[in-house]
């Protein structure tokens, strides 16, 4: 984390610069990762599809069927995709843990010049990170690879998804149950990953409009039962949880009005899960197109209204409101990070951390939420 | 406070010339910081540009070239095995042909290290580097858009030299070697805590001798990075030796600011022990003298800065703009720098226990010089220890040789018996004015014998440069670009003696790239490199690559070729080059298969008197041939030469401007307080005239006696950077030649400066009488 931080600085001074990596630099840039003048990018337009060449992809119009398995393999037709796995987990004594990892894939390019093994045209970047609640450590790793079936890449027969020694796995051809790895300097992870509720396809059927004239294709897999190790330096531990997984892809998810989202994972104690998010816009910060939805203990699953529910910060760490009170249709819930340091000081920063849920001061359910596009200046 | 600030500002009014010599010293010494590192920065930029800059500080040959072997061992490395490295790069190497001219090309995964060195280059827009088969050309003579075997040219880098630089998949598709590496750079953890030091004082860690510490791993050889890459080293070499130069200027402006500090102190005991009794603490009367030097300081150094900028824009020397950061940084440098030894000259001069440190402190620096002159002479003590010899060198002279200097002057002026009283009043005052001055006479004598020592070593190496032109330059005409050229037409021509081909490659020896070249390597070819006798089925090395490879005569030369053959023959003969640092070979045609080398450049013999004939009908039959005799080639060389050092010469004259303003500011306080004395002789009956030309023997005398006591110190620098500094520094042995005008011109120009800078007080303070 150190060394990412160290590496940012050394940027915002100017002072690396190498002949060698002239163009790295502007792939750098096209992922988002403009950092070079030191200044944080909140943009995360360019970094979800808002690209020059995003009109030379597949476009998200509605048409396409979700199908599984087939749609947890990725679509390379298209500029941009993720599998985002975020874990609440705990030791027999109580202990938290929380888990994140999550694999980009760009397309550089529609056209690609005679392709080989190392010029796909696709890129892959991976965020690891997890959350030590007793000692409120966030720990936070990034890799960035072409695809290679060496480096980085999904499997096209058994799904595995991986950046080197990162993986999300499958066993069988049915893709359940998964297996999480993570192997880093100061942790690493071993996760099974059990399917306890349905697939849950997001907006229409898995389309889901974020504006006029942006959309994804998006679904969920909410409450996977979880158990494994996970080891910080050389103490393990057995843990057990729930995870939630999302997958998304697009070629131009977010408008240009947008300049990044809050996003809340929950699993209620009651069994019922509840995903809640919003786009925020740019001029206003308020919020711009907004999604709740309900999932139940059988794995049926209920849109909310927007005029049933609201949400408002109601405390700040650095630029990030980390504690909200969501007021959803006759019930209200207090989201609190379980500490405030859960920043992902990576290429882009933003907040990806472990919160609890309380009604008045009862703790009821767990989560994850993630805030993207908050300047410092807010 | 107020007072004691007003009274100093008062005092260094009334000696206005004094604190003039004082800020001129230190606007010198601050110009010669700023454009040292100025200088320092754009060598290493202009070079670096040549080839990659890399922060690599490994390199893991792939012999086998397959790729598997770098993800073997990209898996160990994030398996944790390897944790002092932060990344792993795989490289491709090679060569290609591009219109008529040979290109060296290097592939490396653009995408293994990103995150760790971004660059921000306007010049390239988009991701084709990753999704066409595109390049980025380094050197002139590209244009974006040219293609080069089927890859097109995308940007553009100056340099002085040609290089393509591509994405791996790029460069294997150009290279025809699809699934192929042939190293593995890696990077350590924290390395970038150098560069940042490098910032500050670039060459700094190359003449530490710093290597990263040596790794292993299993089944891979490790190699450190500076045996590939040597540009860095060279360039960091070349900066070092530099900033060395910035830092005597600092050094001798030092000396002076301690010695107008001291006369200052002298001059005012009366009112210090005043304000002492009067309950003035030590440091309060300090502190004024502190803030004098601060004033001097910030005006000393912010002039120095501005001459710095005019210098270095009138010898055209860099476009500030396009280097302003170094600039503001060189300027911070000086400022920094210039205020520090200010800041110790006045302590040090102010010191109350000044003696009795110096007494017990005597010793140890004798001690220190002894332990820096034997760590130094060891080789391995590299390019710090060599110059540390020259510093040891500099303290024995100030602790040891003027003292002894100094006394012995005094006993033989003592023993000296002269009828005539003006004569001997002569000498006695020349003798007491040496006593006076030992610190100016130190800091005086260090200057004059580094000049004396820079100018030996320069004209020594010109000598040496112009013996190797001489051999490798004989009577003949260079082709250059002449792959198109038949040489079975050229043979033809009735007035071409011999016509010479030559064949270039880039080939591996274990540990980093050879330039490769074969020829025949009869007595005309091998006597160009100073051996006597042909060579067959053998090869001539250069004394890079013999140091660089630890290659001696009679080993065998080994090296693979991108073609996949391995030329293997053995040395004959280890020959000096000088210009960069790069490992080169030639080989004799006979003993190796040529096909697939670059045959671009080729000499021709031609009949006396038919050079220009010749000339005129190659430059008509081949037009996009390059021709020049070697006449030319030799003249430009040696104004390149020439310009080369002309830094390295302007800066040394500067420490001797210090010197010599030095010595000014001594002879004006001395004169200032001989005023009585004056009086008194022109009581007695002493003419003016009489005194002006007392005053012109005794400081000829003076300036006789501070130039030969830069002498011995002006040779033992000679030989140390003929013998240590640039055989460690860049390989090159350098023959030491005693030139005496060489040696006498500089110690002439410490003579007469000295004996102005003597004289001029005495009749400024005379006109003020």
């Amino acid at each position: 984390m150190n060394s990412v931080r160290d590496r940012q600085s050394l940027r915002a001074k100017g002072l690396a610069i190498i002949a060698t990596f002239v163009c790295a630099g502007q792939i750098w840039l096209l992922m988002g990762c403009d950092s070079q003048k030191g200044e944080l990018n909140e943009d995360f337009g360019a970094w979800l599809g808002e690209s020059a060449n995003a009109d030379s992809h597949a476009q998200v119009d509605g048409s396409h069927t979700l199908e599984f398995p087939r749609d947890h393999w990725p679509h390379k037709e298209f500029l941009t995709e993720w599998w985002y796995v975020t874990s609440t987990l705990a030791t027999s004594d109580g202990r938290k843990f929380g888990v994140q990892f999550t694999l980009f894939r760009r397309s550089l390019s529609a056209n690609i010049e005679e392709p080989t093994s190392w010029r796909t045209g696709q890129v892959y970047m991976a965020h690891a990170a997890l959350s030590d609640v007793k000692h409120r450590k966030h720990y936070d790793f990034e890799r960035i690879s072409r695809e290679h079936t060496e480096l980085a890449g999904v499997d096209s027969g058994t799904f595995r998804a991986f950046l080197e020694d990162w993986s999300l796995e499958s066993k069988t051809d049915s893709f359940f149950p998964l297996t999480l790895r993570i192997n880093t300097e100061a942790f690493e992870v071993d996760l099974q990953l059990v399917q306890t509720k349905p697939i849950v396809l997001q907006g229409d059927d898995g389309f889901s409009r974020k504006s006029s004239d942006h959309a994804s294709y998006y679904y969920s897999i909410p409450r996977m039962a979880t158990t494994g190790k996970l080891s910080i330096g050389s103490r393990i531990f057995d843990v057990s949880g729930t995870t939630w997984m999302d997958r998304e892809w697009s070629s131009g998810l977010l408008g240009r009005q947008y300049e990044g989202w809050y996003w809340f994972s929950i699993s209620l104690d009651d069994n019922r899960d509840l995903v809640v998010f919003s786009l925020r816009d740019r001029e206003t910060g308020l919020d711009g197109d907004r999604v709740a939805t309900w999932i139940f203990s059988d794995g049926s699953t209920a849109a909310v209204s927007n005029d049933l529910w609201s949400i408002e910060p109601l405390r700040k760490w650095k630029q990030w409101p980390v504690e909200w009170n969501l007021s959803i249709e006759n019930e209200q819930f207090l989201i609190s990070a379980l500490f405030d340091n859960q920043e992902m000081n990576t290429s882009i920063p933003y907040w990806e951390g472990m919160v609890e849920i309380l009604q008045g001061e009862r703790p009821i359910g767990s989560g994850y939420m993630e805030l993207t596009g908050y300047s410092p200046r807010n | 406070m107020k007072y004691l600030f007003l009274s100093q500002l008062r005092d260094l009014r009334r000696h206005w010339l004094v604190t003039l010599c004082v800020v001129t010293s230190l606007a010198l010494a601050a110009m010669g910081i700023a454009v040292v590192h100025v200088a320092s920065v754009e060598t290493i930029r202009t070079m670096e540009n040549m080839g990659i800059r890399t922060d690599f500080q490994y390199v893991v040959p792939i012999e086998s070239s397959e790729e598997s072997r770098y993800f073997e061992l990209r898996r160990i490395w994030r398996a944790g095995a390897l944790p002092t490295i932060e990344a792993t790069v795989p490289v491709l190497e090679g060569t290609t042909e591009s219109g008529g001219r040979l290109v060296p090309v290097i592939g490396i995964d653009l995408l293994a290290d990103l995150g760790g060195n971004p660059v921000a280059d306007a010049n390239v827009q988009d991701t084709s580097l990753l999704t066409t088969n595109s390049l980025v050309a380094l050197g002139s003579g590209w244009k974006v858009g040219d293609d080069v075997n089927g890859s097109t040219v995308i940007a553009l880098v100056p340099s002085q030299n040609s290089l393509l630089i591509a994405d791996l998949a790029t460069a294997q598709s150009l290279l025809n070697r699809p699934g192929q590496i042939d190293a593995v750079w890696m990077r350590r953890k924290g390395a970038d805590g150098f560069s940042f030091i490098e910032q500050i004082w670039p060459g700094l860690i190359t003449g530490l001798g710093h290597r990263a510490p040596s790794l292993k791993v299993e089944g891979f050889s490790v190699q450190s990075m500076s045996n590939w890459n040597p540009t860095h080293s060279f360039s960091g070499s070349i900066a070092f030796n530099l900033s060395l130069l910035g830092a005597l200027a600092i050094l001798v402006s030092g000396f002076i600011a301690y010695e107008a500090c001291s006369s200052s102190v002298r001059r005012r005991q009366l009112e210090m022990q005043r304000l002492d009794a009067l309950g003035v603490s030590q440091w309060q009367i300090r502190s004024a003298f502190f803030i004098g030097a601060l004033l001097i300081g910030v005006i000393g150094s912010v002039l120095g800065i501005g001459i710095a900028i005019a210098f270095v824009q009138l010898l055209e020397l860099v476009d500030i703009t396009s280097i302003l950061d170094a600039v503001v940084l060189g300027s911070l440098k000086a400022v920094t720098v210039c205020i520090g030894t200010l800041v110790v000259a006045v302590y040090v001069a102010t010191s109350q226990s000044e003696r009795r440190i110096r007494k017990s402190v005597y010793g140890f620096l004798v001690a220190v010089c002894a332990g820096l002159l034997v760590w130094g002479a060891f080789p391995r003590s590299g390019l710090l220890g060599a110059f540390l010899v020259v510093v040891g060198l500099c303290m024995v002279q100030v602790l040891v040789v003027v003292p002894a200097f100094v006394a012995l002057v005094n006993r033989v002026g003592s023993a000296i018996s002269l009828t005539k009283l003006t004569w001997l009043m002569v000498l006695r005052q020349a003798i007491k004015q040496f006593q006076a001055f030992r610190i100016p006479v130190s800091a005086f004598s260090i200057a004059i014998a580094t000049a004396i020592g820079i100018s030996l070593m320069v004209s020594s190496f010109r000598l040496n440069f112009e013996d190797l032109l001489d051999l490798r330059l004989r009577p003949g005409l260079q082709l250059a670009n002449a792959s198109e050229v038949e040489l079975g037409e050229l043979r033809g021509w009735d007035d071409v003696v011999k016509v010479r081909p030559y064949y270039r490659t880039i080939g591996r020896l274990t540990g980093g790239p050879a330039n490769l070249r074969a020829t025949d390597l009869d007595i005309w070819e091998t006597f160009r490199y100073g051996y006597d006798s042909p060579i067959e089925e053998g090869a001539m090395i250069n004394r890079q690559l013999a140091i660089q490879h630890n290659l001696r005569i009679g080993d065998r030369l080994q090296v693979d070729l991108p073609q996949g053959r391995q030329v293997s023959v053995p040395i004959f003969h280890v020959f000096n080059s000088y210009g960069s640092n790069e490992g080169q070979a030639i080989v004799d045609i006979a003993a190796i298969d040529a096909s697939g080398w670059i045959r671009d450049r080729m000499t021709i013999q031609v009949a006396d008197g038919r050079q220009d004939e010749v000339r005129r009908r190659i430059t008509e039959t081949f037009p996009n041939v390059i021709v020049t005799d070697n006449s030319e080639v030799r003249s430009v060389a040696l104004r390149v030469f020439d310009q080369t050092f002309l830094l390295t010469n302007a800066i040394a004259l500067v420490a001797v401007v210090v010197a010599v303003v030095g010595l000014f500011s001594a002879a004006l306080a001395l004169h200032g307080g001989q005023q009585q004395e004056y009086k008194l002789l022109r009581t007695v009956g002493i003419g003016d005239r009489t005194l002006v030309v007392s005053t012109l023997l005794q400081s000829g005398l003076f300036g006789l006696l501070a130039s030969a006591i830069a002498l011995p110190l002006g040779l033992g620098i000679a030989w140390v950077l003929c013998e240590m500094v640039n055989p460690r520094a860049f390989q090159w042995v350098i023959d030491l030649h005693l030139d005496p005008w060489v040696v006498l011109r500089p110690a002439l120009l410490a003579f007469g400066a000295a004996l102005l800078a003597c004289l001029v007080p005495f009749l400024l303070q005379r006109e003020r009488s």
